[in-house]
């Protein structure tokens, strides 16, 4: 036996993993830069703008807060159905049955055939012969429908980049098709998706703007309201285009830190499922014991609005389905990312007559999950402490 | 040794042809392998030794010819097609380990999944069959963590985990780095001293020599000829296998 095999089997050091890669460095050099300026540049507009000018201005930025609250809550409820739309169309996409297979490829080429304007149209005012659906219904149906398409898509494309021999290892153990899907190819493919997945929901975000259409009050509605008002579009719309890049700019960014820590936290923590489920039992304590019947308090308090019963309700599927993705893939770090972005959002729904100081409490409060991984497994719960305090800073500007 | 069970046919083919497309992988091969035997397959690249393998544990779904696994008959049912891979160990010339598990992981989700072994023997389970391909310490270690001839290895202790009757060999040393093949072909070798009855491909000469019981040379999808390792190295009986042995041996 050879005297060199013992130092081969060391892995690489993280470090020399992406020192190696030298072609690729100045590429994402300059892309870390690019994203620094943008930011810089979006911050100091805006804040310049307020400060300066805070005639139009800050008025402005207190009158389409609301819609920005809006375009969240619709671009949050609309994601969750179109992640579960497009994991099952995947699947579809990628089942053995032609009918299904079938089924779901004209889906897909259907919708993706038809704008998401004219889909919007059509839902809102040309179903309303059949039926009559309110306008954050339509709102939802219509983005969930057209990013289950694309998102489905993804998640056939990540499934299909699976090496053929994982099916064939996992067959030749004796697992069924559908055991080999669940424990070897899907728990792989939702790696490989996680980004561009994130990537759908920057663009989601981005095209929730069309729902104003339908007399929704997101924040280039408005925006509009406000110029119609007051003649000031200049102002208004490039509000509106600043906090839209702001926006976008930081969650760019989470979704590069999911796809930095995922690789990082493969490589370097085995986790056991006994850490595992301390984590869950400590979060769900700590998160949902607590947190959920808070932030169902603060959902209550804004009584003013009527869609608020449905938006708490998807918002708390939303949740336990992020349980349900961090056991079955055995990740770690997405539901507690996903439940703060969703409770820090939700704190910033309170109505304006809650007290600052309350709203500072629940968002120091609420995003907790990760304390249970801390305290289970020390390695991997600092990876998802600091993944989540990258997350409520974020969320925080 | 075992010899009370000796002349039972753990594998049994007869007839057995593949075709993909135009070519005839396999063309009217016969075969019986009896139990502990050791089996190498040699043959030039594209003869369909491969196939024949794939065939055994339906990887690849035969045209014609019938498969008998420990005498039964291999049929198409998906039930019974589960149960007949969970008898018949199965590595790959790539590893095909799974990277999202750990060895330990890799090694106990046939056992876990397939046969529903509780969780505490399944670990138990998997820490022997790592001391005995001898890499005790890389239990919690990432695939790519591993060297290959270490992912060999814990391929190796993942199919033996579901206790099979035989084990098939696929080019396990083909995508090797010369100086892992010997820890890769020592495990094998102890494996057939063990008695294990093992189909293996492969043009690892020094092995055949020192493990097979029988060698099946194999050309165009047929078997040319099938021999004891004396024989084929001293003697061998085909124009074509004299020709192929002379290109491979030095």
């Amino acid at each position: 036996m050879s005297t060199s095999a013992p130092q081969q089997a060391q892995a690489p050091a993280p470090a020399d993993l992406f020192q190696d890669d030298s072609a690729a460095i100045p590429r994402e050099h300059s892309l870390v830069v690019a994203w620094w300026i943008a930011l810089g540049a979006a911050v100091m507009f805006i804040l310049g703008a307020v400060v300066l000018r805070p005639a139009p201005y800050a008025e402005i930025s207190r009158f389409i807060g609301d819609g920005l609250i809006v375009t969240f809550q619709i671009t949050i409820v609309s994601m969750t159905f179109a992640l579960v739309l497009g994991l099952f169309t995947g699947l579809g996409r990628t089942a053995r049955s032609s009918f299904i297979n079938t089924l779901a490829s004209l889906y897909v080429e259907i919708i993706r055939g038809i704008p998401l304007l004219v889909q919007l149209f059509w839902i809102y005012y040309a179903l309303a012969r059949f039926v009559r659906l309110g306008p954050h219904v339509s709102a939802v149906l219509g983005l969930t429908i057209c990013y289950g398409a694309y998102i489905g898509e993804t998640f056939r494309a990540g499934i299909q980049s699976i090496p053929q021999g994982q099916m064939e290892a996992a067959r030749a153990l004796g697992l069924s098709r559908t055991q080999a899907m669940r424990h070897v190819i899907i728990p792989q493919a939702v790696r490989i998706v996680l980004p561009p997945v994130g990537n759908e929901f920057i663009a989601m975000l981005k095209d929730s703007s069309l729902v104003s259409v339908l007399a929704i009050a997101d924040m280039l509605r408005r925006a509009r309201e406000y110029a119609s008002r007051t003649f000031d579009y200049f102002e208004s719309y490039t509000l509106v285009a600043l906090v839209y890049l702001l926006v976008t700019l930081i969650f760019s960014r989470v979704v590069f830190y999911i796809e930095q820590g995922m690789s990082r936290e493969r490589r370097d923590y085995p986790v056991t499922v006994m850490h595992r489920l301390a984590g869950v039992v400590i979060d769900f304590v700590i998160l949902d014991l607590i947190g959920l019947p808070l932030f169902a308090l603060v959902q209550l308090a804004m009584v003013d609005s009527p869609a608020t019963v449905p938006v708490s309700l998807a918002l708390m599927a939303a949740i336990a389905l992020g349980y349900i993705l961090f056991f079955w893939t055995k990740t770690g770090s997405t539901p507690g990312m996903m439940a703060v972005g969703l409770q820090v959002i939700t704190a910033q729904g309170v109505p304006p007559r809650l007290p600052l100081a309350f709203k500072r409490l629940l968002l120091a409060v609420l995003p907790v999950p990760g304390f249970g991984l801390a305290f289970s497994h020390p390695a991997l719960g600092r990876s998802a402490l600091q993944d989540r305090w990258t997350a409520t800073r974020v969320v925080r500007i | 040794m075992l010899d009370a069970t000796i002349g039972q046919s753990v594998v049994e083919i007869e007839a057995l042809s593949k075709r993909f497309g135009r070519v005839e992988a396999v063309q009217d091969v016969s075969l019986a392998v009896q139990r502990g035997e050791v089996i190498v397959i040699i043959g030039p690249s594209g003869s369909g030794k491969s196939t024949l393998l794939r065939c055994v544990n339906r990887l690849e779904v035969p045209d014609s010819g019938t498969i008998r696994i420990d005498g039964v008959k291999v049929t198409g049912q998906e039930r019974q097609i589960n149960e007949i891979r969970a008898e018949v160990g199965m590595v790959f010339q790539q590893f095909n380990l799974f990277p999202h598990k750990t060895a330990l992981q890799n090694i106990i989700l046939g056992p876990l999944v397939a046969k529903g072994m509780p969780e505490k023997e399944a670990e138990a389970l998997a820490h022997t069959l790592l001391q005995k391909v001898g890499i005790p310490e890389k239990a919690q270690a990432y695939p790519e963590q591993l060297s290959g001839g270490q992912q060999q290895r814990v391929a190796i202790a993942r199919a033996l985990a579901m206790a099979p009757k035989v084990m098939l060999f696929d080019e396990p040393t083909s995508a090797l780095d010369p100086e892992m093949i010997k820890e890769v072909l020592d495990v094998m070798l102890g494996l057939a001293e063990e008695g294990m009855t093992m189909l293996v491909v492969s043009h690892e000469m020094g092995f055949a020599r020192a493990a097979a019981d029988r060698i099946v040379f194999m050309d165009q999808g047929r078997i040319v000829e099938i021999t004891t390792p004396e024989q084929l190295f001293t003697a061998p009986k085909h124009e074509r296998t004299q020709r192929f042995l002379s290109q491979i041996l030095p």
